[in-house]
């Protein structure tokens, strides 16, 4: 029972961020991929077929993308300073 | 010990999750829109699991400020909502998961851009959320190593 009026107050919260955010995209005319994209990209910026070798090539992205997290993590440290990183009582 | 040891390999697991996500060619769309919709979920359960600071956080911001507790819950906020605009944007730009529970929507490439400069503001916000919980992951790390 608790669990689930957290999860109604969570939900209320996401509701309140989206209600912000939808008005502001949804409201204004809609724009379309080929649109955006100059013609000889759209195939590909548009695509949604799952391709097993774009899979593969993506393996060292996938890596990349934790690594620049992990690497934003570090440069915080030392930016925000020691105290900043250590837990208090309140925590 | 038992709490926070699940609690731990759920936040590893959405630490590799969402690695995989910001790389869409990894598992290709259609993969890619149900194990978002999956990761929101987890991170609702992420939040759960973290509801007593949460919840007490704000009173303690109130009664004395520790500018450790004010960033952080700064970035925490931040990526709260950066995860709902992704969760958001992800779900209007649906091919695959919206159109096979029945629901069609228009297709706006406003909603990629959006979707595109979430992930972006996720990512730098994620480190940043690692970074104030690092001592706390070292900690864990080490237990388990031991």
């Amino acid at each position: 029972m608790r669990t689930l009026v957290r999860m109604s107050v969570l939900l209320v919260a996401a509701v309140a961020v989206a209600g912000v955010v939808y008005p502001l995209v949804a409201t204004r005319p809609p724009i379309h991929c080929e649109d955006v994209f100059p013609r000889q990209r759209a195939r590909d910026a548009c695509r949604t077929r799952w391709d097993p070798p774009a899979s593969f090539r993506a393996v060292p992205r996938f890596v990349f993308q934790g690594a620049i997290v992990i690497a934003i993590a570090t440069g915080a440290r030392k930016v925000l300073g020691v105290s900043l990183n250590r837990r208090t009582k309140e925590d | 010990m038992m709490r926070v040891r699940a609690s731990f390999v759920l936040d590893a697991s959405l630490f590799f999750v969402f690695s995989g996500l910001s790389v869409v060619p990894l598992t290709g769309l259609m993969i890619h829109e149900w194990i978002g919709l999956a990761f929101a979920w987890a991170a609702l359960i992420h939040l759960l699991l973290s509801w007593n600071w949460i919840i007490s956080t704000p009173r303690n911001l109130l009664k004395s400020a520790s500018t450790r507790n004010v960033v952080n819950y700064g970035i925490n906020f931040s990526l709260f909502a950066a995860m709902i605009i992704l969760t958001l944007s992800g779900v209007m730009i649906s091919r695959h998961a919206l159109p096979t529970m029945g629901a069609h929507i228009e297709e706006n490439v406003r909603w990629v851009r959006l979707h595109s400069a979430a992930t972006n503001y996720a990512i730098g916000l994620t480190g940043f959320h690692v970074a104030m919980n690092w001592d706390w992951i070292y900690a864990m790390l080490r237990v388990r190593k031991a």
